[in-house]
């Protein structure tokens, strides 16, 4: 072997043995356990599919409540992203660029701040319902707005929006002006350059978006905790008690690769009939 | 005249609704009453008092400390190295094998939180704690380094090293006094986000540091019970870190995304 | 055909009427005034930044005048947006679709105006022959050479069968080879459809091998307009003389119609007394050596031959006169044995509608 390449992997071992070793390893390891068996809260190596099956019998509804959420969600943020990104990009000239900061500077932060502050805002004698009940628009607080799906929902989407704005903006960055106008001057109105010419140009970064928040939404259970209720409504929710409380450990490895397999068969999905055709 | 204001007018509010709830949390924490609610009392910084005398706080905010900055120091080694060997190498494989290193982003971070509890407690039979904290974060994090140091190198012109050993200069001189000046901006950036992911990070940490608390478990602890003022003095305050960390990175590497 | 017997003629196609337009503080484009008739290859050529492409996209409607007003065949398109003009362009950088095909391209407009897919079929087929890309249609956009995207940047405005085609530098991207190609082409092709063209260039050379109607600009404003001969010959101001050409700067005084040039020769010339600039082509120079002098020379300057550059099809010589004013004369073919040699002295002169005096610069 030649010195440069010697150097090269020795350059490029620890970003990569760490993740062999921190991460392919301890999921396979994991995929492992998930075919594992448990008696009287003792693991019990082997081969059985009892947790797979336990996952889609008992937590079937619940399972694909999860998938239906993850997708509200990441609809949720592809369509308002793209919304926001559309006009940074094209619709308020200069200042396109000021917003899009708005949205990248709590980019690297504040995951718990964010659901508390909903939290906080949402629940019968938090911030909403105080300036409802002052302005005199109700008699007593409003009980709806927090725990429940929607509530959820809104937090999560609030949470993945500038995750799903900046690749759908970056996309639309690669979008020249001029083939609008020349869309326009073919006689396109507004509303057909925006169907024909902007969203077939962005598609990537719409999956892409669509992909990065329905995957974390998915797995999340931090959310639906603190603002759907006392019962669970998303999977993960099992899984953090399965491996907290119940020692379960081969159900909730079951569940999250159930719950990967899933997801990559939705986004592959959505790839597929927005892209893969075209390619 | 009225529609040329309806862009503007989208825009605003869906600024209003990214920001807000984290407008609130900061205003309030500046509240002097009980309730976190309309009307507010007066300006105070009880909750801050209140939060620095407390010696859990301490203990969380040294803790996420002790593990961001060898976090943050790790993963720009790293991702930084992965990121820099692909470009000077120039190889076609580069970009695909850098977005491997992404596949950790990928998958919920609860599993590999689960993953690493796994790991230790299970294979390796070894204590949880800060370093299983700091190994879950140096894979969520080095590939951010990686993308950010890949996107500067993206525009790196490789001449000026040749130019650089053609005037004379060693390899080692050519990295301190060529590369190194060009590349330094986006090292740093990169590695302030890793140090503002590893701050900010919650369910790695909640799952593998075993006992005690980071800043993000400590918030976790108060939220999961009450309504209680002071989470929005510490919430600021992780606020205030990552925000400025995320500026200056945004800033220093000129990152979009 | 002078414009006097131009505005005589049967309604003009498109009719610009003191359009302007200021962008804040800014002027882009000071009042003009302009008519294309049908069937013209109008050029407007003037430097980067003297509004010519301002007013491309104000015929085509991506941009709203400041004031004045703008017809096409008769009806007052001034406030109608770019999609219902009977205007097509071909932008400068083409702006094709990266997502279609050729064929999708060039049927794009169709598609929009949602006629039948058998027609669009024909169409796109007969426009791809027009333009000779017939073999292409399925290929994807980022697959095409330069040349290619612009011959189908080019058939997709054409498929509209535009009133007015409107061209925005539409050779400026490629390389020289390929542009003299494309020249060939944009005249067949104008021939063929019998269409309106209106293209902007800052290249002279463009404009005179296509236009049959030059429209000269600078800063704002329209400097001159007609057919390319004439404003060669005959340019109206200082900035057309030099922009359009090399050419020579003559100035001196008039007293009671005689000019006295500064340069030596005087001549009878009609005008109001005072500081006059008369321009020179170089190919209209005559050169001889001294010697050779003619007895009684009409107007004439006699120099030194400063430098002599042979440039392949002629020769480009520039002769200093003794009060240190230069001429720069062009030779069609170098005459060796002529005599012809840096350090040489030299007669230099010219016919008498040669010059041409030019307003003040």
């Amino acid at each position: 072997m030649t010195a440069p390449a010697v150097k090269r992997i020795a350059a490029l071992a620890p970003a990569y043995g760490i993740l062999a070793g921190l991460f392919l390893v301890p999921i396979a390891l994991l995929f492992a356990v998930s075919f594992w068996s448990v008696r009287s809260f003792k693991l019990e190596p082997g081969f059985s599919l009892d947790a797979y099956i336990r996952t889609f019998t008992v937590y079937g509804s619940l399972f694909v409540w999860t998938l239906l959420m993850a997708a509200a969600v990441a609809i949720l943020c592809v369509v308002i992203g793209f919304i926001f990104a559309y006009g940074a990009r094209f619709r308020v000239g200069t200042h396109g660029d000021l917003f899009i900061l708005a949205t990248m500077i709590t980019l690297f932060g504040g995951y718990l701040v964010k659901i508390y502050s909903w939290k906080a805002i949402l629940s019968s004698n938090g911030i909403l319902n105080s300036l409802l009940l002052g302005l005199g628009l109700v008699d007593q607080p409003v009980g709806w707005f927090i725990f429940n799906r929607g509530a959820v929902i809104v937090a999560l989407a609030h949470f993945l929006l500038p995750f799903a704005i900046l690749p759908i903006y970056s996309a639309l960055r690669n979008v020249p002006d001029i083939t609008l106008d020349a869309a326009r001057d073919l006689g396109a109105s507004p509303w057909a350059v925006l169907v024909k010419v902007v969203l077939p140009q962005c598609r990537t970064g719409l999956v892409a978006a669509f992909a990065i928040c329905f995957l974390s939404a998915v797995g999340d259970y931090v959310t639906p905790m603190f603002l759907g209720g006392g019962s669970a409504i998303m999977l993960g929710q099992f899984i953090v008690s399965e491996f907290s409380t119940r020692f379960n450990w081969p159900s909730g490895a079951a569940m999250s690769f159930s719950l990967m397999g899933a997801s990559a068969l939705v986004i592959g999905a959505v790839w597929l009939a927005f892209i893969g055709r075209r390619r | 005249m009225t529609r040329r204001l309806v862009w503007p007018l989208v825009m605003t509010a869906l600024s209003a609704f990214l920001l807000g709830p984290l407008i609130l949390v900061v205003v309030f924490s500046f509240n002097s009453n009980e309730l976190i609610s309309f009307p507010m009392g007066g300006l105070s910084l009880r909750w801050y008092h209140q939060l620095i005398g407390d010696d859990a706080f301490q203990a969380a905010l040294l803790n996420s400390l002790a593990i961001a900055l060898p976090t943050a120091f790790i993963s720009t080694v790293t991702g930084a190295l992965a990121a820099y060997t692909f470009a000077e190498w120039r190889t076609r494989f580069g970009l695909p094998a850098l977005s491997v290193l992404g596949l950790p982003v990928l998958l919920p971070p609860l599993v590999i939180a689960i993953a690493l509890v796994v790991l230790f407690a299970r294979w390796l039979d070894l204590p949880l704690g800060r370093p299983a904290v700091i190994c879950g974060h140096v894979l969520v994090t080095q590939p951010f380094v990686a993308a950010v140091v890949a996107a500067r190198m993206a525009s790196f012109d490789f001449t000026v090293l040749e130019a650089a050993r053609d005037l004379g200069a060693s390899r080692f001189q050519t990295f301190v006094k060529v590369t190194l000046p060009q590349i330094r901006a986006a090292i740093i950036g990169a590695a302030l986000i890793a140090f503002a992911l590893s701050l900010d990070e919650f369910i790695i940490a909640v799952f593998t540091i075993g006992g005690g608390n980071t800043l993000s478990t400590f918030v976790w602890g108060k939220i999961k019970t009450t309504l209680d003022p002071s989470i929005n003095a510490i919430a600021t305050i992780m606020l205030a870190m990552t925000v400025s960390l995320t500026l200056i990175a945004l800033r220093l590497t000129r990152y979009r995304g | 055909m002078s414009e006097a017997i131009r505005a005589g003629e049967a309604e003009p196609l498109l009719r610009l009427s003191a359009v302007s337009k200021r962008y804040g503080a800014a002027t882009a484009l000071h009042p003009i005034d302009l008519a294309v008739t049908k069937g013209s290859f109008t050029a407007i050529l003037g430097p980067s930044g003297c509004g010519k492409s301002t007013l491309l996209r104000l015929i085509a409607g991506f941009t709203e005048p400041s004031t004045g007003s703008i017809e096409i065949a008769g009806r007052d398109v001034t406030r109608l947006v770019p999609e219902k003009r009977p205007t097509n362009m071909v932008f400068q950088g083409y702006g094709l679709f990266p997502h279609m095909t050729v064929a999708e391209n060039v049927g794009f407009g169709l598609t929009i105006a949602r006629r039948s897919r058998s027609e669009i079929g024909e169409r796109v087929a007969e426009t791809l022959a027009l333009v000779r890309l017939e073999e292409l249609a399925g290929r994807p956009i980022q697959a095409l050479s330069g040349g290619q995207q612009q011959r189908v940047a080019l058939a997709r405005a054409l498929i509209m069968r535009p009133l007015i085609l409107l061209l925005d530098e539409p050779l400026a991207a490629l390389d020289l080879k390929l542009r003299q190609a494309m020249q060939t082409e944009l005249r067949r092709i104008h021939k063929e459809t019998n269409g309106t063209f209106v293209f902007v260039t800052h290249d002279q050379g463009e404009a005179f091998s296509l236009a049959d109607n030059l429209v000269v600009m600078n800063e704002g404003r329209i400097e001159q307009i007609g057919r390319p001969q004439d404003v060669y010959i005959r340019p109206k101001t200082l900035f057309v003389s030099q922009f359009v050409g090399d050419t020579n700067i003559l100035e001196g005084t008039r007293r009671s119609g005689v000019v006295e040039l500064a340069a030596g020769p005087r001549f009878a010339s009609a005008g109001p007394d005072g500081k006059v600039t008369f321009v020179l082509r170089p190919e209209t120079v005559r050169i001889r050596p001294a010697q050779d002098l003619p007895s009684s020379p009409i107007a004439g300057i006699t120099g030194t031959i400063e430098e002599l550059h042979l440039l392949g099809d002629g020769a480009r010589i520039t002769v200093t006169a003794p009060e240190g004013h230069q001429l720069i004369v062009r030779l069609p073919n170098p005459r060796f044995g002529d005599g012809l040699a840096p350090g040489i002295r030299v007669a230099v002169d010219w016919a008498d509608d040669a010059l041409t005096e030019v307003g003040a610069p």
